[in-house]
């Protein structure tokens, strides 16, 4: 059957689904047809799940071409290993070759003094007194292996959840950032001297997020400042409140300085945000004159 | 994938496989894994682009298959062919329950899509695949961003900037290709 016979007008005929669509609902896309009704159709077109079977094995080979034209790229062997161990009985040991090779075969490891291949029973006068022994310690040397293992398992596992922790912090905080960067809530000033200078004159962009407590500060053209001396960022809160500092900052060689401040708690809109300089640390309170201001 | 007579046997060694997995037997599963665990990984890789995450999409389609052999049924097309497809739509998902609250303006959509790689691709599939010859570009580059970057008909439409109908049209004249190429 070709695409054409199934359907040619290319549409949804009401009798049967375009080959679009069926891909679509092949490849879930939010745009396709519903699920629900797709499925109601095909349980009683045989047509359509013939066609909906062939687009399968199609889009399958075309993925199939696409990724052995840029080479096939195999799994870590461990993949395999976890696989197994996912789902292989209690007590059976897997031979790790690939099935390329004659396939892994569950190892029997008969028990002591049972049978093995239809084997006579061992009688137990036969068994040597030592052998017990030599199985004890036997077991304790795979009990301290296996508890080392698990241990250096452990180990690993915490750091990764150390790790994972700490990408998603960075992660949120970038997006909190962008989200500031771009959202029509935020308050853009734009910052300038406060009195006559000779250009090029100090000025900042400051990008305010009242909602999510974000401050972002694009300083240019700041006079260097002497020793024990810092810039300190102030967000002069809507509601009269006292100014609130928003993080300390010295520029760089040529007068450059970013502040990112994430969280600021409770201050609500701002009236304005101004920059004065303080002593090395920060102060609690702008001290007079404010440098660089703006509403 | 195959010429008929070997699709052939090939299903019928897949369809053997499943039924011993249907009854428990590990070791089909894992001669099914060597068989088919490369194709499962490289089209997750494709999507993801990232080894672990990956890995991840591979371990789960495999559990899901040792604990519902019978989700897949040959009247669903050939096995590997299934195992692409559910590649691909894990590897989507995966993707977009790790993608950020899209609230951001700029966020670009990703492709992987480029004409020079496209080219490329094109020389070595003439050696591994003479069927996908008899696509041309224009049209693997439609199923390319719908398969492998997971994009629906109307975000294809958005990014290419052609109106929804002809992006509609370009898809099913790419499977008719297909369809031809396959049957050739």
């Amino acid at each position: 059957m070709s695409i054409d016979e199934h359907n040619p007008a290319g549409l949804s005929s009401g009798q049967h689904f375009a080959a679009e669509e069926l891909l679509g609902y092949l490849l879930e896309m939010s745009d396709a047809p519903g699920r629900p009704s797709v499925e109601t159709h095909i349980a009683g077109c045989a047509l359509c799940r013939e066609e909906l079977a062939l687009l399968r094995e199609e889009i399958g080979s075309f993925a199939l071409a696409e990724v052995e034209s840029a080479g096939l790229e195999a799994p870590p062997a461990r993949s395999r290993d976890r696989l197994m161990a996912q789902i292989a009985p209690a007590g059976a040991i897997w031979n790790h070759a690939p099935a390329s090779t004659p396939g892994p075969v569950p190892v029997q490891t008969p028990a002591l003094g049972g049978t093995a291949g239809g084997a006579p029973r061992l009688a137990a006068s036969r068994i040597p007194a030592w052998l017990g022994w030599a199985v004890a310690a036997s077991m304790a040397l795979a009990a301290t292996h296996f508890y080392q293992q698990r241990e250096a398992t452990r180990a690993r596992v915490a750091a990764q959840a150390e790790q994972i922790a700490r990408l998603s912090a960075n992660e949120a905080r970038a997006h909190a950032l962008l989200s500031a960067l771009v959202d029509p809530a935020a308050q853009r000033v734009s910052l300038s001297l406060t009195k006559a200078a000779a250009p090029p004159q100090p000025s900042a962009r400051a990008t305010y997020l009242a909602g999510k407590g974000t401050l972002i500060l694009l300083a240019s053209h700041l006079d260097p400042l002497p020793e024990g001396k810092t810039y300190e960022l102030w967000v002069i809160p809507a509601s009269g409140k006292a100014p609130v500092p928003a993080g300390v900052f010295r520029p760089d060689e040529r007068g450059n300085a970013t502040v990112v401040t994430a969280r600021l708690a409770g201050v609500g809109t701002a009236k304005a945000i101004g920059v004065t300089i303080e002593a090395a640390g920060g102060s609690a309170t702008p001290t007079l004159p404010i440098v660089l201001a703006g509403s | 994938m195959y010429s008929k007579p070997d699709r052939r046997a090939a299903a019928a060694e897949d369809g053997a496989l499943l039924e011993r997995v249907e009854q428990g037997d590990a070791q089909a599963l894992a001669t099914i894994y060597d068989k088919y665990s490369k194709v499962v990984y490289s089209v997750s890789l494709r999507v993801l682009r990232d080894p672990a995450s990956a890995e991840d999409v591979l371990q789960e389609i495999f559990l899901q298959l040792w604990r519902k052999p019978g989700a897949f049924s040959m009247e669903k097309g050939s096995l590997p062919g299934w195992l692409a497809v559910l590649a691909r739509n894990r590897s989507i998902d995966l993707q977009r329950r790790k993608r950020p609250a899209d609230s951001v303006e700029d966020v670009v959509l990703a492709s992987s899509f480029n004409l020079a790689e496209a080219s490329e691709h094109t020389i070595m599939i003439e050696k591994a695949q003479a069927w996908m010859e008899q696509l041309p570009i224009e049209q693997r580059q439609m199923l390319s961003m719908a398969f492998f970057d997971g994009l629906t008909h109307a975000e294809i439409a958005e990014k290419t900037g052609s109106p929804l109908g002809t992006i509609k049209t370009r898809i099913r004249r790419a499977l008719q290709t297909l369809r031809k190429a396959a049957g050739a």
